[in-house]
């Protein structure tokens, strides 16, 4: 009994036609216990957060241990709904939690908390609860830059195995980050076919774009097939006949459930601007055998296609204003670029193209414009006859145009559309277009896997402290360093690197040098402990030869300035780090004080700059990491972060040479500080002479430098790591790219680069013109001081 | 036909037997006749006659119109303790014990003990503010119809449970925000019922009184099968609510 509902589904159709006779009530129970539903599908391998810890009651509470849990946790009510009682924790110090946005959260009051839930205060059905702790989801990068506070997840309803619409929700400040619709998060209509944002709306109403942070039409949810596939998985294995399955993307796991919703909302119609309840209807009788059906089923059935429409209603093609097209002259196919521009009637050719084509030969010069030839072009797909004019003024972007008289009637021109995914260089046109072939899925994938392959940490020995200490107690020693297991790690991040597409354009250059070098340090972690690792590393790297060292011992300093006596605290330090972010109005990143970290400052890529706490900095000091870790590390990964590609922000290949010598190149110009530039210059003999020593002679090298046993052991550490038995010669080369970068940057200026230009994201300064080619790039919004 | 649709029929040709007899005998008139020769008391009689009116005006509220009314049996009650000591003094009453209850909240939070414990310490807390402040609050707005221990101690009932319902106010956030508009939603539609079957507001001596519908139901009282037959209906209508046809007027006016 339905009046006036247009397809439109109400929460009265909602829970008598759907929820009442397709969701049976044991299932209902189990959706609204989240501990028995993520234990439930993480049986049947549907990835969920990692569960940390129970608590049940108040004994469990007295008896938990908090330390298990780390800094990065989530704790939960088990029957909680909307949110409600969950707190995000951050990081942690001595004595407190932090928070998403950094407020401290006393043991005391998490305590508390968690009593609150014990007693039912959370509780969806009012009775006394569980209280659990989940591992904190990472937000991933493709909407990490939307939100504010808070994890984005998406929201699938499954109906007969059969995803029927989806929306992402993201929260904001004013919903408190959650993200639920009506406490003011935003929610972003998704196209089942294609897995992108359609219309965003908040409080109701549909709107252009998050204020200040841009709009989200046709962004790329990843995953997307593997979202599907796990909202149906969940839906089979519940017996939940209609179901909201809510996921989200973690930036190292990818997608994860978070939970099921057996009485799921129907605000999701108004994001996706469509009716339920029409296409629910759709699918009665329809027998779904398997999930991977239902998702095909959506797909067609459910897809965004309003091209779909156009082309069935009209019988039109539906094309962009610029299209790839291939001429045809008898034997000679060309593609090319064209304008396809409705204002003229008339098709033309550039004269460049026309020489190509074999149309026209030098010497027949004169009177160029009058020619006329006669050719076949495809155009998305089809073939046409045309009589195409010459036009010698075509000569840029696009070398042909096709004029009205060639396009009438057969297509609808649609100028959002954009099928080009890079423009002709140097009077060269390219064929560009390529099916299923999207950069920016090669870019996340790249993403992904730089971020989940932790490079160093596999050549860090783990008997580290052991031998360090049976070195420093006898100096001849050399020790014999064993390393952690990573074959299966390994394999598969290097399977998954295989199956990335790229093409032959000058960003999919970009993402081909960066798979190689990601190859390439797989190959050097397989090669740990064997004589080949000393000589692949320097084919990585590079390593220093007599020249360079020859050059380096020539350098000279000015005399170094008499130290200020004062210390600076690692309390004071985050206050003067804080302050010089928020010059940059660099709000989100935060400064954390951590106690066990092996340098005394870091800039990670989650927006953290970490300090080692309890440690003293003298001004000299301070003013270097300034400008080394913010002006220089920090704004090139912000700005990175603002470009289309994700490697910006990650580093395409060989960046770190660049960011290095950069850096350096800052502290010495700005500051006239070369205490560091003279401890990297050490660094490089060092790799220089360990070719040839043992890790004992080399540490007697060193020491000749007039540096303390600490420093000394450690550069040999640094040098000799990767290495097995360090009485045999060999380094790891990797700190060559200090000296290499200072020098490269030294040509670069030399050459009268411009250093603002080093700003738009990190790459090398090798890949510069080919960075500068990108048609999407963004000139760099946030510049240090100096270079405004 | 599958289980559900029978059983709503069943319900549905039982209701018509009903009040087709009803009304051929008379039985809920002779019932009520009965009970008042016996000594019932006709205020209560008219009670038991209006509570299946009052849910079913809070089913058409919820299903045709969908407005949020989370609790049912604390608005018949409200509505109810209205009818025996007039509205002024439930509503008195209640934001009193509310305000009480809500302070006492604060005073104990920091204080760990059970969460049964915390609840009884409000109720006790109040109890003994309810002792302090009642000759204030039955100076302004007296109970009218029947002072007696009885009414005093209904109301008080109501006003523990609603303390019992609202513990979970937090002293801040979206949780006491979110109880705060369930509360005004509670009164507000207390109210509402109260006064679309007969009750009465008195503001500045004039009096505000909906007579039609208690004029109707102590003259045919068997109409209240007629609530029933209309609850079977609302339970089985399927369409938009009201405030959902505003909600998706976007879809509802685009689509084909």
């Amino acid at each position: 009994m339905g009046i006036f509902d247009r397809g439109v589904l109400g929460i009265n159709a909602r829970n008598l036609l759907y929820i009442s006779p397709y969701n049976k009530e044991k299932s209902v129970e189990m959706a609204d216990d989240k501990l028995k539903t993520k234990a439930f599908l993480s049986a049947r391998d549907i990835p969920v957060p990692k569960l940390l810890g129970i608590i049940a009651n108040r004994q469990d509470l007295d008896r938990f241990n908090f330390r298990k849990l780390g800094g990065e946790f989530v704790v939960k009510p088990n029957l909680g709904y909307g949110g409600q009682g969950i707190i995000p924790i951050l990081s942690k110090s001595s004595n407190s939690y932090f928070d998403v946005n950094y407020k401290p959260v006393s043991p005391e009051f998490l305590r508390e908390h968690i009593l609150e839930i014990l007693n039912g205060n959370y509780s969806v059905i009012d009775r006394p609860d569980k209280a659990f702790f989940e591992k904190l989801i990472v937000t991933d990068d493709f909407i990490s830059p939307f939100c504010d506070e808070g994890l984005p997840d998406i929201r699938v309803i499954v109906h007969n195995l059969v995803p029927v619409m989806a929306m992402l929700r993201i929260p904001s400040r004013e919903s408190g980050g959650r993200a639920n619709l009506h406490q003011g998060a935003y929610g972003a209509g998704i196209d089942l076919a294609k897995g992108e944002v359609t219309h965003l709306l908040h409080h109701g109403k549909i709107i252009k774009e998050i204020p200040g942070r841009g709009a989200l039409r046709g962004l790329k949810i990843p995953f997307w097939d593997d979202i599907l596939r796990i909202a149906c998985k969940s839906q089979l294995a519940t017996n939940l006949g209609y179901m909201g399955a809510d996921l989200a993307i973690d930036r190292h796991q990818g997608p994860l459930l978070i939970e099921i919703n057996a009485r799921a909302g129907i605000g999701i119609q108004l994001a996706n601007l469509a009716p339920l309840r029409r296409r629910l209807e759709k699918l009665e009788g329809v027998d779904v055998k398997n999930v991977e059906k239902g998702i095909r089923l959506a797909k067609d059935m459910f897809g965004y296609s309003l091209e779909k429409n156009i082309r069935s209603i009209s019988g039109k093609k539906v094309i962009g204003l610029y299209e790839n097209i291939e001429l045809i002259n008898k034997n000679i196919r060309h593609p090319a670029i064209a304008f396809l521009n409705t204002a003229r009637k008339k098709s033309y050719l550039g004269l460049e193209l026309a020489k190509k084509l074999e149309l026209i030969s030098s010497k027949k010069n004169k009177h160029l414009n009058e020619l006329k030839f006669k050719l076949k072009f495809r155009l998305a797909g089809k073939s046409i006859t045309s009589i195409f004019r010459l036009d010698k003024s075509l000569k840029k972007k696009y070398q042909v145009i096709i004029g009205n008289r060639d396009l009438m009637g057969q297509f609808l021109i649609d100028t959002s559309i954009n099928n080009l995914l890079s423009e002709k260089r140097q009077g060269e046109t390219r064929k560009i277009f390529i099916s299923n072939y999207d950069p920016q899925e090669t870019d996340r994938q790249i993403c992904r896997i730089v971020s989940q392959f932790k490079f160093l940490s596999y050549l860090r020995p783990l008997n580290f402290h052991v031998e360090s200490e049976k070195f420093l107690t006898d100096q001849s020693y050399n020790p014999q360093f064993i390393y952690k297991e990573s074959d299966y790690d390994i394999s598969v991040l290097q399977k998954d690197l295989q199956k990335i597409k790229h093409d032959d354009s000058e960003l999919g250059k970009l993402f081909f040098k960066k798979i190689e070098e990601l190859n390439s340090f797989f190959q050097l972690v397989r090669a740990r402990g064997s004589a080949e690792f000393a000589d692949l590393s320097a084919l990585v790297f590079g390593a220093p030869t007599a020249a360079d060292i020859e050059s380096l011992n020539s350098e000279s300093y000015p005399p170094r300035k008499r130290r200020s006596r004062s210390k600076i605290s690692s309390d004071q330090l985050q206050e003067i780090f804080e302050q010089h972010l928020r010059n940059y109005n660099l709000n989100e990143w935060r400064v954390i004080q951590k106690k066990n970290l092996l340098t005394k400052c870091v800039v990670n890529k989650s927006k953290k700059i970490l300090i080692k706490s309890n440690s003293n900095f003298n001004e000299d000091r301070v003013r270097e990491l300034l400008i080394h870790e913010i002006d220089t590390h920090l704004l090139t990964s912000e700005n990175g972060s603002r470009q289309q590609y994700r490697l910006f922000r990650y580093g395409f290949a060989n960046y770190l040479e660049t960011q290095e010598g950069l850096a350096m190149h800052n502290v010495v110009s700005q500051a006239h500080i070369y205490s560091e530039e003279k401890h990297k210059n050490i660094l490089t003999k060092a790799i220089f002479w360990a070719k040839n020593l043992s890790m004992a002679e080399l540490f007697e090298r060193i020491k000749k430098e007039k540096l303390t046993d600490k420093s000394a052991l450690n550069i040999c550490l640094r040098v000799k790591r990767g290495l097995s038995d360090t009485a045999q010669g060999g380094a790891f080369c990797k700190d060559f790219c200090y000296f290499s970068g200072k020098r490269k940057i030294a040509t670069f200026l030399a050459e009268k680069g411009n250093l603002s230009d080093l700003y738009i994201g990190k790459f090398s300064v090798d890949d510069l013109p080919t960075i500068k080619s990108i048609s999407t790039l963004k000139i760099p919004p946030i510049l240090p001081e100096w270079l405004r | 036909m599958d289980k559900a649709k029978v059983h709503q029929l069943l319900i549905l040709l039982i209701s018509v037997i009903f009040i087709g007899i009803s009304i051929v005998f008379g039985f809920i008139e002779n019932s009520l006749n009965l009970l008042t020769t016996r000594g019932f008391h006709q205020d209560i009689l008219y009670f038991l006659l209006i509570i299946p009116f009052i849910v079913l005006l809070l089913s058409f509220f919820k299903v045709i119109i969908g407005l949020t009314i989370n609790n049912t049996f604390i608005i018949i009650l409200i509505v109810l303790s209205s009818f025996l000591t007039g509205p002024l003094f439930t509503l008195l009453m209640l934001l009193f014990s509310l305000t009480i209850g809500y302070l006492a909240k604060i005073l104990i939070t920091p204080s760990r003990l059970h969460f049964a414990v915390k609840l009884s310490m409000i109720l006790s807390i109040l109890s003994i503010g309810l002792l302090l402040f009642l000759p204030v609050i039955d100076h302004y707005a007296r109970y009218a119809p029947g002072n007696n221990h009885f009414t005093i101690a209904y109301s008080m009932l109501v006003i523990a449970l609603v303390n019992d319902r609202y513990f979970a106010f937090k002293i801040n956030g979206p949780l006491l925000r979110s109880n705060l508009r369930n509360f005004a939603s509670t009164l507000f539609f207390a109210y509402l019922c109260y006064f679309l079957l007969g009750g009465t507001f008195q503001v500045d001596n004039q009096v505000i009184h909906f007579a039609h519908f208690q004029e109707i139901i102590e003259n045919y009282p068997d109409l209240i099968f007629l609530a029933l037959l209309l609850q079977v209906f609302l339970g089985k209508y399927t369409g938009l609510r009201l405030t959902e046809v505003a909600r998706f007027r976007k879809i509802l006016f685009k689509t084909r």
